[in-house]
């Protein structure tokens, strides 16, 4: 007798069950399968948002940021028609100041040639912001991340983060941490001549 | 390899960081009138990305850091705790708070499980209430109208331990 | 070599559950019992393979074969045997084995204690089980191979590979302050670096802690544990046999992972508050909630599976809450594990993304399918109807209404920021939302409030239909005392809110304790027995209910460390100078000196020596410490704890500049009774789960033939 499992309630099971109803999604169910499909939905959405990088390509993401040290906004969709290097930096960050300098020369042999510069500073403090352009002299225009939304946009990991922007509002070129002068040059001029 | 690369890079960043990184939580200075105390009563309730799950307060990085010096400086000029909240959300994302301080974000953001709650609420009753009223399966129906013997007038036992009473119901089984 | 077995039992173990899973499925289609028996074998012998692996694994730690990724990763000389030990789980790949072997050793355990009660589902329970250990293999051998190794190329380039590319010469790590760098090995040495010693980089400084010994294994064997109610509840779906059967199996099988669940959470909590230095325990960190939902959920179910199972309701609730609970842990690894829901806790972003979030999607559909066909086929009628708006159904209905808004207010903080997002860029929201402790904080006290109101009364309210007025009368006494206690703690002049709190925890206590001497007090007077054996012989006779009552009053105790640990917690800090004190309710602190010092395995550590005196007396020395372990890393910050059932004083040293330093110190109030009602709570369910004794069950069976359940004609 060891195979007849034991039900306490066999008693109602000798009776025929009678055909139910022939809906298939009752309230509770239908509530049920959407919620499934609406995680399983947002967890494919966060794993492919995992998957990406900083953009290498495509259109860059646009900004409308307050200028440090001045009046006034820097939107990037201003500058369709010029090329724009985007820097990420901060002024809590050693490797920002070390680059510094390379950028601030660059701007200043390109700046008459229809390439724009533009430092956004990222979770940084206004009054360090302002201390750190002084100290450092840097005289193409900067902005304040404000809101933290830039910064995810871009997807950076960290500063700094550079990216060369295209006439046509297309990245050309992202470079992870420094970049090195002779690559970034070669990058403006590619931008230049596209 | 790219990915190898880019972890290669990551490792010589980090590393170029390394004597900022080892900076020590707090050692703000403080503006005449601010206290430790004060800052930490702020930015123990606010948080930055670069310690997730780590209130600023106790978040050892040198942007954290700076965030607390910037929290005692706005207190020594005389600003609220709440003012001093707002300025960082409007600054650095609404994140930085544990709950949004726009009034749209925590409208949506407070209200959706509330709805829900009440929404499992209204299923979870509707169910007592349909249980209540018309729970007896159809099954069971169907055989006491038939006259066949139903445990539904079996006493729901309350002092004996319900897998003892299983293990002696399934001995009867057998011996049947 | 070494590696080469553990590839090879890996890839065998992959074979076997495979090959389990087919044969089970085949069997079932084809009715054929060889092919069930040979699926039984094929999952037995997984198991020693993986369990082969694993052994492999902590070999290599052991004996740093540095030459494999993971080994140089978790592992160094220096490192103490138990942590090279313990490595197995310090990271992605050696956790996830860990992870499989468990799956693997339930799944065998259910095979063999349950294999004849529940002959008909075990078939499905092995298709569904091992699916999933199948795909964990999968993961395991092909995504996040442990022994994926370090290969000198022969164009000098070096390649981290499971298998031996061609030409290719092993490498070994060598460990500098800039980083490591690879090379080859002749002798033991580096070649070309005479004396130079290969090194592995070494188990995170986070995970060098007694609690992480025991946490992670304690919560995988939670996690892992839910998959055999799932697997039986599926095989429920499957056969369409749901009636007591699979209910009969699941609700020992979640009280196993509950527990473990339960005890890797009071461990976690413990390991927060020794290392992560910031005073607490819990930080509703999405790593934590992720453990914390199924928790929920789990404990929900414990509940309602009651009601089916002397009533026979709730067929569908029940299924959809244990469900729910597994889909939680799964959906709390998958976030976790792929870095979707940052955390401190959370491993570098990692290849196992797509294959777990697929695998997630199969699960989660094919779960509510099945559920949604069962359903529409009427197999989730109930037995009987509720025959009372009050009663003990209807309260444990309530309780799981509570639960049910716990998980949805912890599940929405958790992942709000993702779904937020998601609408975000769905254009249906303008911006993320995100969530801090605040937000659990403001919400969760009040419900947990309720539930420990419910936790006092449904277990005096009877089955089918409770009187307000009995039920009412066996609340009397403890509604009373807690009244007393309100009136106490007012006088003495504490806040009505948390008047208010410690009233709902006591209220909970003095039921539970009412209850216990009801019963102890009973059988003292009927059957003459000292207190002592009534005490024993009530558990002996009613395990169930009395280990249940023992769980909640762990759960009270736990609640009352937990109000004291919030509501009174002080924080000071100041900076100080060689002699200065700072006061913190009856303690002072006396700072003394600062000095370096260096351990066994070679961290530095800054230390402040701090006499800790109390009404003026001195009564312990207390010596927060930073430790660094590694230049590119934070250093650690270790307080300085000295503990009385009243109050802990915990001591973070946060800032040094010559001879000052900045101190922050917690009095902690009560956190203690935070571990001890843990432990109480985790002796209650080992009573609940114990096996029971043959004998017993005898003496038991015969007590009740005389009892008028004996069936007539017997």
């Amino acid at each position: 007798m060891t195979e007849s499992t034991y039900d306490p309630y066999a008693d109602e099971q000798r009776v025929e069950q009678p055909k139910p109803k022939g809906r298939i999604f009752t309230p509770f169910g239908a509530v049920i399968a959407l919620a499934a499909v609406l995680m399983v939905a947002v967890v494919a959405w966060g794993i492919y948002q995992n998957e990406q990088t900083q953009p290498e390509s495509g259109p860059a993401p646009d900004f409308d940021l307050p200028l440090l040290g001045a009046e006034g906004n820097f939107k990037l969709t201003d500058y369709r028609g010029e090329v724009v290097v985007i820097n990420f930096w901060g002024s809590w960050c050693v490797p920002c100041r070390v680059e510094a300098p390379m950028l601030q020369q660059m701007w200043e042999d390109y700046q008459d040639q229809g390439v724009v510069f533009v430092g956004i500073a990222v979770k940084d403090i206004e009054r360090d912001s302002l201390a750190y352009i002084d100290e450092l002299g840097i005289t193409y225009p900067n902005v304040m991340d404000k809101g933290g939304q830039t910064e995810k946009d871009y997807r950076t990991q960290g500063v700094p983060e550079t990216f060369v922007v295209g006439k046509d509002g297309e990245v050309v070129k992202f470079f992870f941490a420094q970049p090195r002068e002779s690559d970034l040059r070669a990058a403006i001029e590619e931008a230049l001549n596209a | 390899m790219k990915k190898l690369l880019k972890v290669a890079l990551i490792s010589v960043f980090l590393l170029s960081f390394a004597p900022a990184v080892v900076a020590q939580m707090s050692g703000e200075e403080l503006p005449p009138g601010v206290t430790a105390d004060d800052v930490y009563r702020i930015s123990n309730k606010m948080y930055c990305e670069v310690c997730a799950g780590v209130p600023l307060s106790d978040c050892p990085s040198v942007t954290c850091r700076a965030w607390r010096q910037e929290i005692a400086r706005l207190l020594g000029e005389g600003y609220s705790d709440s003012d001093i909240k707002s300025y960082f959300a409007e600054n650095y994302g609404s994140a930085v708070t544990g709950v949004p301080l726009k009034t749209e974000d925590r409208n949506i953001g407070l209200g959706l499980p509330a709805l829900l709650i009440v929404l499992a609420g209204v299923v979870i009753g509707g169910r007592l209430l349909l249980l209540y009223q018309r729970g007896e399966s159809r099954a069971l129906q169907a055989a006491r109208a038939a006259g066949l013997r139903s445990d539904y007038d079996r006493p729901v036992p309350d002092n004996v331990d319900a897998d003892a009473l299983e293990r002696f119901m399934r001995l009867v089984e057998e011996r049947k | 070599m070494l590696a080469d077995i553990g590839i090879a039992a890996l890839f065998l173990a992959f074979v076997a559950a495979a090959l389990g899973t087919f044969l089970a499925l085949y069997g079932i289609f084809t009715r054929s019992s060889a092919a069930i028996q040979s699926a039984r074998n094929a999952f037995m012998i997984s198991l020693p393979m993986i369990t082969g692996v694993a052994a492999v694994l902590i070999y290599a730690q052991m004996t740093g074969e540095y030459q494999i990724a993971y080994v140089s990763h978790v592992s160094k000389d220096a490192q103490p045997d138990l942590l090279k030990f313990t490595a197995l789980w310090g990271g992605q790949a050696g956790s996830l084995i860990l992870w499989t072997w468990m799956l693997n050793l339930f799944l065998v355990a259910a095979l063999l204690l349950n294999w004849k009660s529940e002959h008909q589902l075990m078939p499905w329970v092995m298709v569904f089980a091992g699916v999933t250990l199948a795909f964990f293999l999968v993961l395991n051998n092909f995504y996040e191979n442990p022994f994926s190794r370090y290969w000198a190329l022969e164009n000098g380039n070096v390649k981290e590979a499971v298998l031996k590319p061609d030409g290719a010469v092993p490498a070994y790590p060598y460990q500098t302050s800039q980083g490591e760098t690879f090379h080859v090995v002749k002798d033991g040495f580096i070649q070309g670096m005479p004396g130079a010693r290969y090194d592995g980089r070494g188990l995170n400084p986070l995970l060098r802690h007694p609690g992480m010994v025991i946490h992670p294994p304690m919560l995988y064997l939670g996690f892992t544990g839910f998959i055999i109610p799932f697997a039986f509840a599926m095989a429920a779906l499957a056969t369409g046999e749901l009636g007591a059967g699979w209910i009969r199996s699941t609700r020992r099988w979640s009280l196993v992972a509950w527990m473990f669940l339960s005890l890797g959470l009071i461990l976690g909590g413990r390991w927060a508050y020794d290392v992560l230095g910031w005073g607490g325990y819990w930080g509703w960190d999405p790593v934590e909630n992720s453990s914390l939902l199924p928790w929920l959920t789990g404990t929900a179910f414990l509940h309602s599976v009651m009601i089916q199972e002397r009533r026979g309701m709730l067929k569908g609730w029940n299924m959809a809450m244990i469900m729910l609970t597994y889909l939680l842990v799964l959906f709390g690894t998958v976030a976790t594990r792929t870095g979707l829901l940052s955390s401190v806790h959370t491993f570098a972003q990692s290849p196992l993304s797509i294959p777990m979030g697929i695998f997630l999607a199969l699960t989660t559909l094919v779960c509510v399918g099945m559920f949604i066909w069962r359903g529409s086929q009427g197999k989730f009628q109930n037995d009987h109807a509720l025959e009372g708006l009050l009663s003990r159904e209807s309260l444990f209905l309530f309780n799981n209404w509570v639960f049910l808004a716990l998980t949805v207010v912890v599940f929405w903080g958790t992942w709000s920021e993702l779904i937020t997002g998601f609408a975000r860029d769905a254009g249906l929201m303008r911006r993320t939302i995100t969530f801090g402790p605040e937000y659990y904080e403001m919400i969760t006290p009040w419900l947990f409030g309720i539930l420990f109101i419910l936790m006092g009364v449904a277990p005096l309210a009877a089955w089918r239909r409770a009187s307000a007025q009995k039920l009412g009368r066996s609340v009397r006494v403890p509604i009373v005392l807690t009244t007393i206690l309100s009136v106490i703690l007012l006088v003495m002049g504490i806040g009505a809110l948390t008047t208010l709190a410690v009233g709902l925890v006591a209220f909970a206590g003095f039921a539970t304790l009412v209850e216990f001497y009801k019963g102890v007090s009973a059988r003292h007077q009927a059957h003459r027995e000292n207190w002592l054996v009534a005490f024993s012989r009530l558990f002996a006779r009613n395990r169930r209910r009395y280990s249940g009552y023992t769980i909640h009053l762990g759960v009270v105790v736990i609640g009352i460390g937990i109000i004291g640990s919030t509501a009174f917690q002080e924080v000071r800090q100041m900076t100080l100078s060689p002699g200065d004190t700072l006061d913190i309710g009856p303690y002072t602190l006396q700072y003394n000196r600062l000095f370096e010092a260096k351990a066994v395995d070679s961290r530095d550590m800054m230390i402040a020596e701090v006499t800790l005196y109390r009404d003026g007396r001195k009564v312990d020395d207390l010596r927060p410490r930073q430790d660094f372990f590694d230049p590119r890393q934070n250093p650690m910050t270790i307080a300085g704890q000295h503990s009385t059932i009243e109050n802990d004083v915990y001591a973070l040293l946060t800032f040094w500049e010559n001879d000052r330093v900045t101190l922050r110190v917690y009095r902690n109030p009560l956190v203690n009774f935070v571990w001890w009602g843990g432990l109480i709570l985790i002796i209650g369910t080992v009573v609940a789960v114990w096996p029971d004794p043959e004998p017993e069950t005898v003496r038991k069976v015969q007590t009740m033939r005389r009892s008028a359940y004996a069936p007539a004609g017997d």
